[in-house]
């Protein structure tokens, strides 16, 4: 199986330049001319499948077609990278995933797929800030107190993530990496558990999208005491970055971004980008995005190249210095 | 009181006849995904929540919410009439429903699990109405510790629960167990047993596995047997249950309703484990338990009054935590998302148009329900006697398209015939599949909840006995145990699977 759809790419792979060449010929394909099909391998109903969906019906008012947004979870997103690559690469197919695009490489061995030769970045769609938060009732009032402990007490503060080598498990290895400390990883299946074993007292400590956070905060059963993000968060304008407490290599937020098979004409691209770029700027998506900690971006492809550059050597420090492996 | 005000308001939202038709629509797609096999709740809504983003926000709830229960009735109808789980939790449904349907208790079998339903419905809306906040503190009581507990009193109850030898029911959840331990480890991230499939990535597939075991395993056994071609001959005599049946069932759903109430409230296998644990007390508590498996009207109201509970107390935590206590939860909060509503404590305060027309919407669809579903119950029936070289067929058309639709996965297809199989073999060898299905979901939770304990608590095993509630459910596991093994117990038990076979 794996066999076949390798040589299945190769096989695209070289037939990619004459796409690209017939894409040339003409100044601007039209397009779309037909739904266009956007698969990703977040489940219904989470933070990355409502963004998607709020962010492609946007794209699909602009676009006049129908974008039809389609989950297809499993394999940390190789089914749904597979699932693209089956298609087409006549521009009517996209992916839209997060660091797993860069992880999964880097983690998992034996896949059928390979993610930096198969794709190209289109846009980075959406960005989701990360809370380092503890509950309430916990004797640390900021930052820095936790740190003091945690350099004191190797492995006894306990911080749970869902999803190894996702954006928070990431910001939580560097800040143990960077900041000198050792926690305690426990994994989850699903991040709302780990908000509700953070309030339970089971946990002393979260790095959460702000997102998963959010019903805890309203209900006033966590204390926020760092943000990961490039400012402070507007409804928390006393909670510091992750920059500001010293710790720049640990300061990201959670990301989705676009992606498409490689041999996708540029032109086409191009639209796709500004589509997307411009539903950025709609004010009824963007609100209700925003609403919900997650923030429509819309950058350009060079931009989104070198923010993908950038995580990769992010992601690849802190993977090699903190031995995180399968 | 303030909350049954509040609760007439929603009742005047949910009456609104704009409502009152998603409600109906939501019910009757619920109702049919329900009873075609394999097409759950699950997939049903994940295809329809984009459409919710035209309607407005307490429509699009008040009508998946309908597909949601709508399908729990719908599910014990096959469940009842063909031997295939719809969804896990009309998984015991099948041991007694389907055996009263063999002797031509179809109508009344349906009948009492619409009733016991409807009852169950209303008074989990009650309980909504009533405790939704401090009923949400229990499920932040659990902690790993607590569902481990929760999980192995489950699994004991699962030997409990399973006929004839305690050693084949031993061995199918060691079975389910191994089965369940397919896909990524979560602690690790590390691969196991999954031959480098990607679809297997996440574990194999709830549906294929239930459809394959109960459903096709059951359709070849027939085809085996000429003359023992249970859906062609059973005969459907009267609709209505039997003054009998009545004074057997309305207080196992009580009790039932009761169970499913607590437990559905919990995250993870708790709607499952409340139809379980519905089943296994009534078994426990009836004078004559060899009447179970065999076609008892109280194994029918139990389970179903329980699911049904479960189903509708599952939105506590939702509504009020903003934790999702299940897959259906998790679609059910992106639909809130998708309308720019945050699940959580703030949702009865900001929105209460929405938290109190969806929880009084639940008291129109039960009712809405039954009045569709009974005067369905001769069509449901007549069913069975679509001759059974067409009907055949036809489910396990229904099965093929129903698996692949869940993940669009041909994989899925396969496994359904594999287990589908092995379903028959089991049949063959007399070894039940209920215990292996329950083994299946409950081991990974199982398996997460024990790693987690133990690391929350810096690798002290004292947690389990330290921490209150845990301790009081692995007595009750311990109790269970020594109940199985106890020699008097054991005979009895032996005497009442004798009258069976």
């Amino acid at each position: 199986m794996t066999k076949i759809a390798r040589r299945d790419a190769l096989k695209m792979a070289l037939a990619a330049p004459m796409v690209l060449a017939a894409g040339r010929l003409g100044a601007q394909t039209a397009w779309p001319t037909r739904p266009v099909q956007v698969i990703t391998g977040f489940g219904p109903g989470g933070g990355g499948d409502i963004a998607t969906r709020v962010t492609f019906q946007a794209v699909s008012d602009i676009l006049k077609q129908p974008m039809v947004v389609e989950n297809r979870t499993g394999g940390n997103s190789v089914v749904a990278a597979q699932a693209v690559l089956a298609l087409p690469h006549d521009g009517y197919a996209y992916l839209m995933n997060g660091l797993q695009q860069l992880v999964t490489p880097l983690l998992m061995k034996d896949i059928p797929i390979d993610y930096a030769a198969d794709f190209q970045p289109v846009t980075q769609m959406v960005k989701y800030p990360e809370t380092i938060s503890v509950a309430k009732d916990s004797p640390w009032k900021t930052f820095e107190e936790l740190m003091a402990y945690a350099k004191a007490n190797p492995g006894r503060i306990r911080y749970g993530t869902s999803g190894i080598g996702g954006v928070p498990h990431i910001v939580a290895e560097a800040i143990q990496l960077y900041g000198g400390v050792k926690f305690r990883n426990i994994s989850y299946r699903v991040a709302p558990e780990i908000a509700r074993d953070l309030v339970g007292g089971q946990l002393d400590l979260a790095v959460l999208n702000v997102s998963t956070l959010t019903p805890m905060i309203q209900s006033d059963k966590v204390r926020l005491l760092a943000v990961g993000n490039d400012t402070r968060l507007k409804p928390f304008p006393d909670v510091p970055t992750l920059a500001e407490l010293g710790l720049p290599k640990a300061n990201h937020a959670d990301w989705g971004g676009i992606f498409t098979a490689t041999g996708t004409p540029d032109d086409i691209i191009a639209q796709m980008q500004a589509a997307v770029a411009k539903a950025a700027k709609t004010p009824s998506a963007y609100d209700k995005l925003a609403a919900q900690g997650t923030f429509m971006v819309g950058s350009s492809t060079e931009d989104f190249k070198a923010f993908l550059a950038n995580w990769k050597g992010v992601v690849e420090e802190v993977v090699r210095e903190a031995k995180i492996s399968l | 009181m303030d909350s049954f005000v509040s609760l007439f308001h929603g009742l005047f939202i949910a009456l609104q006849p704009g409502n009152v038709v998603y409600c109906l629509i939501g019910t009757l797609v619920g109702t049919l995904i329900g009873v075609l096999p394999g097409i759950g709740p699950l997939s049903a809504i994940a295809i329809l929540l984009p459409i919710t983003f035209y309607l407005e926000p307490v429509s699009a709830l008040i009508m998946l919410a309908g597909i949601y229960y709508g399908a729990q009735y719908g599910g014990s109808t096959s469940a009842i009439l063909i031997n295939i789980p719809g969804e896990n939790s009309s998984v015991v449904t099948c041991l007694d429903g389907h055996q009263m349907a063999r002797r031509g208790r179809a109508g009344s079998a349906l009948a009492v699990a619409a009733l016991a339903s409807l009852f169950a419905g209303i008074f989990a809306t009650i309980v909504i109405t009533l405790f939704a906040p401090p009923v949400s503190r229990l499920a932040l009581m659990f902690g790993p510790a607590e569902y481990f507990s929760l999980m192995v009193l489950g699994l004991i109850a699962a030997i409990v629960l399973a006929h004839g030898s305690v050693l084949k029911a031993l061995g199918m959840i060691l079975l389910g167990l191994l089965l369940g331990c397919v896909g990524t480890d979560v602690a690790s991230g590390s691969l196991r047993m999954a031959l480098g499939i990607p679809e297997l990535f996440d574990g194999i597939g709830f549906i294929p596995l239930a459809m394959g075991l109960f459903g096709v395993g059951e359709i070849i056994r027939n085809i085996e047997n000429e003359h023992h071609q249970s859906v062609l001959e059973a005969r459907v005599r009267n609709l209505w249950p039997s003054a009998e049946e009545f004074r057997r069932a309305w207080p196992a759903a009580t009790r039932g309703t009761l169970i499913g109430s607590v437990l559905g409230i919990l995250p993870g296998g708790g709607a499952m484990l409340s139809s379980f644990a519905a089943y296994t007390i009534e078994k426990k508590i009836s004078k004559e338990p060899g009447r179970f498996g065999k076609g008892a009207v109280e194994g029918v109201a139990a389970p179903e009054a329980a699911n049904n509970a479960g189903a509708q107390t599952s939105f506590i935590p939702l509504l009020t935590l903003g934790i999702p206590s299940n897959a259906m939860m998790a679609l059910m909060a992106g639909a809130l998302l998708i309308h720019g509503i945050q699940p959580g404590p703030r949702v009865i305060t900001n929105n209460p148009e929405i938290f109190w027309g969806l929880i009084a919407s639940m008291l129109v669809g039960n009712a809405l329900l039954v009045v569709i579903n009974l005067p369905l119950i001769g069509i449901w029936t007549q069913l069975l006697r679509v001759p059974y070289h067409l009907f055949y067929p036809m489910i396990l058309v229904f099965c093929c398209i129903g698996v692949y639709t869940v993940n669009s996965s041909v994989l899925d297809v396969m496994l359904l015939m594999i287990f589908g199989f092995f379903g028959y073999m089991f049949i063959k060898w007399q070894c039940e599949p209920a215990p292996l299905l329950l083994a299946f979901i409950l081991g990974p939770l199982m398996e997460e909840n024990l790693r987690r304990a133990m690391e929350v608590s810096y690798g002290d095993p004292a947690i389990f006995v330290t921490r209150p509630i845990s301790a009081v459910l692995l007595i009750a596991a311990a109790g269970c145990l020594v109940l199985v093994l106890l020699p008097a117990f054991q005979r009895t038990r032996e005497v009442a699977f004798q009258d069976e076979s």
